[in-house]
């Protein structure tokens, strides 16, 4: 294990965390794009992972073809050990440095977007 | 409907687009470009049924495959292993065919297009001689044929131009003059009084309009200057469909006697004169003296009917109001109607031409010509380009052969490795599918190349055609020659890969391992195609060496023509005086007069003589004469020339028979005339033409003019032949517009400036234009024309000669080194060395001996394409065939000579070792 996912990366791996089975290209871009408000592109999102598939931290597999998607299969994602606790330990940093400061940042940011 | 069609074309069975599946595919693995554009189509539906508008759906698709296409996913690649890829590459051999299906053919072309390039960076040498040399091929193609297209093939820029035509009187009379130069000849311009009658009489014309050259002195700048325009009437616009810019052009009515003096500027002429002002319009401009009004500007790049004309002006009362039928000098201009043939307009025109003849006896002899405008304007340059293109077209072609031949060889030398890749199961549309790709990335390389070479070369090139070609101002670079330069590089792509490839895919095992332990007979195939490329090189070569050697010859001839008379040590220069002293004959008299007397002055010059038309100088005029022969009054159509007594004498022309103009020869005095040799010859064979008479019913009030002299031939311009020519004396004669012809005794080049200041000094508004006689001779168009044709088409022809001794020795060379064992044994076994040498010299001439009788043939059944261009030789002459054969038969025996010497040199020991 090299270095802890990117914030992109990790805002993928949570994506696959949260849909469990049905985690795959298009499904992972709405979750992010709903809960974050960010559209992102389906590339840039296969660029992500691929490069957490590269470092053992996701596994994918072919489904079956299927008609709506002209007869393409899907290509499914999962959560691999390495990657929930890659995934874990990025979100326990991150939380806490946060801790405590959710008052006076969201105050700053408030007066920043004034 | 269009729209919901592509819909279902997305997400349907046949989903999405060729061209975006073919990128991600091209750019990215296996399954995941599957999965991505499987959700990309997923995302696709889905916003498709949520949002009502098309358009903003598909902007997004197209945004988000473009997105796609640039992220940094893992590209494909293909395996390293070169030489044997199949195995590796697709795990099974099965997938390494041909099969169908899109993707596995854009594998296998990815697949081949590496392949190719590392084999073609392996040897960088090799390849890129074959680039450079395809760029030539295709670069000089795509040029020529970009003239071609632009200048021959392109309608003329009018609306409808088909229904333009032109319309010429045809002469019976013969002139003399060489029917080769053009195909007008026998086709004449068309005087005033005929062009009306021809408008009143033909109603199959919508319009008809009449225009001539016209050259004016304008004042008021620097130096006097000399521009050209034309005589024109409103007809001409009107055909033409041509409106002006701002003002007007010439309407019907400014056609009719007694309407003032109207002038319409050209775009360069109103830039550089009034620089761009708009308020030209209305105000008055004088030329040669006269003034005329400005109506209106034309727009920019409008020169037509002819090219590089600043003006266009009405004709004089004079010229409106001519009865003369005689002599022509207005071209006639005229607009089909809609649905009538040219044909038809000939018939009627023929019609009209009886017709007239019954009103006047004059037209009985002439006929009438209706000529379509596009291909009047190009006859002048078609015998040119028809020349290049075919020249280019030939070394294409040799340069094919010649890199076909390198292929094979290269395809021999990878023979084990092809047999191997076949046995291993490599089918043979795979191998025929790699060699082919070799070929066609080369010919792509070279095609980039070689368009390149066409867009910065065209210009120049048009520019450097001496006298021009017709419509050279509408060649440029544009798809059309991108297109060209794509056709050439795709074909030739193929022409170099086909054969090989075949080989390649003919290529059997047995055969290469039976080759390499026994002897030299596998590879006779390949041997058999070289055989066969390399006389069909020699084949064009000889074609292309006999046709350059036909063009230097006729140039030399045309040089070596002796013009009659001696244009070296003089100057020469038009004088046309301002008009308005051109009406009074005394005083335009005295002018030429004084500068005869000041010029004479002048130390160093020896001769002063003036005549109105000169060789290399100015037009010429064929006047209706009668000639009074033994058997009595024949017509006749000589050329006139009006000159003083001294004229003959400064020229040098020889005085055959009887004497030339003396003083005797006044106003006062019996009308005379002078003949040449070919017009006594032609009249008075055998009786002598000193005393015998002619006559001109507008000379000398129509009276008889005795012949009192016969002077040598005199060329007007080169590659033409004499004509029948008289002489009529000046000073019975007046004429206004004369040239001045100056012999001297030192160099002419250091008498230039005193010559012009003299008559600058005598009348300051003649615009002049000194040269020496052999300057004007030899920037002749005749010259020069036949000079470039020669050089460029003899570079051509070397080029191909050295592709075909290339060819020849290559191809000795390879066979040699296929049979070194072989040879090696003979000469273990006591093979003298003439013996070795003459079997393989044997072998390239008889090689270049097939060519040669081959190429014989084909240019004689060429010869018709040549003879246009041609000057006093046959284009099947003989001697140049026979001494061009030889000369390619010492170049191939040379050639061969190198890897026959080579072969003697094999040592029998190391020859049998290397297996």
């Amino acid at each position: 294990m090299s270095r802890s996912p990117g914030d992109f990366e990790q805002l993928v791996l949570f994506a696959i965390l949260r849909l469990g089975k049905g985690a795959y290209g298009v499904t992972i871009k709405r979750e992010i794009a709903e809960r974050t408000d960010r559209e992102v592109s389906i590339g840039s999102i296969y660029t992500a992972l691929h490069r957490l598939e590269k470092r053992g931290l996701v596994r994918a597999w072919m489904g079956t073809p299927t008609s709506e998607r002209g007869g393409r299969r899907k290509r499914h994602y999962e959560l691999l050990p390495a990657g929930a606790k890659a995934l874990s330990a990025a979100y326990k940093a991150l939380s806490s440095m946060a801790q405590g400061t959710a008052r006076r940042l969201n105050a700053l940011s408030e007066a920043a977007d004034v | 409907m269009s729209d919901h069609a592509y819909k279902n074309d997305l997400t349907g069975e046949r989903s999405l687009p060729f061209l975006s599946t073919l990128l991600l595919r091209l750019r990215f693995r296996g399954s995941r470009a599957e999965a991505l554009l499987g959700d990309l189509i997923e995302e696709y539906s889905e916003w498709a049924e949520k949002s009502g508008d098309d358009r903003k759906v598909k902007a997004w698709f197209s945004k988000h495959l473009l997105l796609s296409f640039f992220s940094r996913l893992p590209r494909r690649r293909v395996p390293l292993v070169t030489e044997l890829p199949e195995v590796t590459s697709g795990g099974s051999m099965e997938n390494n065919r041909y099969r169908g299906g899109p993707s596995l053919i854009l594998d296998n072309l990815r697949h081949d297009l590496r392949i190719a390039m590392r084999t073609l960076f392996r040897r960088p040498l090799f390849a890129s001689l074959i680039i450079v040399t395809l760029a030539l091929g295709i670069g000089a193609n795509t040029l020529i044929y970009s003239i071609f297209h632009s200048t021959m093939l392109q309608p003329l820029p009018y609306s409808k131009p088909e229904q333009l035509v032109t319309i010429f009187r045809v002469e019976e009379r013969i002139t003399g003059l060489n029917p080769s130069v053009s195909r007008l000849a026998g086709l004449y311009a068309v005087p005033f009084a005929l062009y009306q009658d021809w408008k009143q009489l033909g109603p199959v014309f919508q319009e008809m309009g009449t225009y001539s050259t016209t050259a004016q002195t304008v004042t008021g700048g620097e130096l006097p200057e000399r521009i050209v325009g034309l005589r024109a009437d409103s007809g001409v616009f009107r055909a033409l469909e041509a409106d002006a810019l701002f003002g007007r052009v010439f309407v019907a009515e400014d056609d009719s006697i007694g309407t003032p003096n109207l002038i319409v500027l050209s775009h360069s002429l109103w830039q550089q004169r009034y620089g761009s002002d708009p308020a030209v319009v209305g105000t008055d401009l004088t030329l040669s003296g006269t003034p005329y009004t400005v109506v209106g500007v034309m727009p920019e790049g409008y020169y037509y009917p002819s090219e590089g004309i600043q003006f266009w002006m009405t004709f004089t009362d004079n010229q409106k109001s001519s009865a003369y039928r005689a002599g022509g000098y207005l071209q006639v201009i005229a607009r089909l109607k809609d649905g009538v043939s040219l044909e038809a307009a000939q018939r009627e025109m023929d019609g009209v031409a009886v017709r007239l003849g019954e009103d006047h006896p004059e037209e009985k002899e002439h006929g009438v010509k209706v000529i379509s405008r596009s291909d009047q304007v190009i006859s002048g340059s078609i015998t040119i380009i028809f020349l290049f293109l075919g020249a280019v077209g030939f070394i294409l072609l040799i340069m094919c052969a010649n890199i076909t031949g390198l292929l094979l060889v290269r395809i021999m030398e990878r023979n084990k490795e092809i047999a191997v890749r076949s046995a291993l199961g490599s089918s043979r549309s795979r191998l025929v599918m790699q060699t082919l790709t070799e070929s066609v990335l080369l010919s792509a390389f070279g095609g980039l190349l070689g368009a390149l070479i066409a867009i910065f070369g065209l210009k120049p090139f048009v520019n450097a055609i001496p006298g021009g070609i017709a419509r050279s101002s509408e060649v440029a670079v544009d798809y059309q020659l991108l297109f060209t330069a794509l056709l050439i590089t795709l074909i030739t792509g193929l022409l170099i890969g086909l054969i090989p490839a075949f080989r390649s895919a003919r290529t059997s095992l047995t055969e290469v391992m039976g080759r390499d332990s026994r002897s030299a007979t596998g590879g006779r195939r390949q041997a058999r195609s070289q055989a066969v490329l390399v006389v069909a090189q020699i084949m064009i070569a000889f074609f292309l060496l006999a046709g350059a050697g036909l063009m230097i010859r006729s140039y030399l001839n045309i040089t070596a023509v002796d013009l009659g008379f001696d244009p070296g040590n003089m100057l020469t220069t038009q004088i046309r005086l301002p008009n308005s002293i051109t009406g009074d004959i005394e005083k335009v008299n005295a002018i030429y007069n004084e500068i005869e007397v000041e010029i004479r002055a002048i130390p160093g010059i020896e001769n002063v003589g003036f005549v109105n038309q000169s060789p290399f100088i100015s037009g010429l005029s064929f006047p209706p004469i009668l000639v009074e022969t033994v058997e009595g009054q024949v017509e006749a159509g000589p050329h006139m020339a009006i000159s003083n007594s001294t004229y003959l004498e400064t020229m040098g022309i020889p005085l055959l028979a009887g004497r030339i103009f003396s003083d005797a020869d006044g106003p006062e005095g019996a009308p005379v005339a002078l003949i040449n040799k070919t017009m006594a010859d032609r009249y008075w064979p055998d009786e002598g033409a000193v005393g015998r008479r002619i006559r001109a019913s507008f000379l000398s009030n129509g009276a008889w003019l005795t012949v009192i002299g016969v002077v040598g031939d005199v060329h007007y311009s080169m590659g033409g032949y004499p004509f029948p020519e008289f002489y009529i004396p000046l000073s019975q004669n007046p004429s206004t517009g004369l040239n001045l012809h100056i012999r001297t005794s030192i160099d002419p080049v250091l008498l230039t400036g005193r010559v012009r200041e003299v008559i600058w000094n005598v009348n300051p508004d003649i615009p002049l234009t000194i040269r020496q006689m052999e300057d004007r001779v030899y920037s002749d168009s005749g010259v020069q024309g036949p000079l470039f044709g020669a050089r460029a088409i003899s570079i051509l022809a070397v080029l191909a000669g050295i592709l075909a001794l290339i060819g020849i020795y290559g191809t000795l060379a390879f066979s040699v080194t296929r049979q070194v064992r072989e040879i090696g044994i003979r000469i273990a076994l006591g093979a003298r060395k003439e013996i070795v040498v003459k079997s393989i010299l044997g072998r390239g001439l008889l090689l270049t001996v097939i060519g040669l009788i081959l190429g014989f043939g084909i240019s004689l059944a060429g010869a018709g394409v040549l003879r246009a261009a041609l000057y006093g030789i046959s284009p099947s002459d003989p001697v140049t065939l026979i001494q061009v054969s030889i000369l390619m038969l010492i170049a191939a025996g040379t050639a061969a000579l190198v890897p026959a010497y080579r072969a003697t040199r094999i040592n029998p020991v190391e020859a049998l070792r290397q297996e």
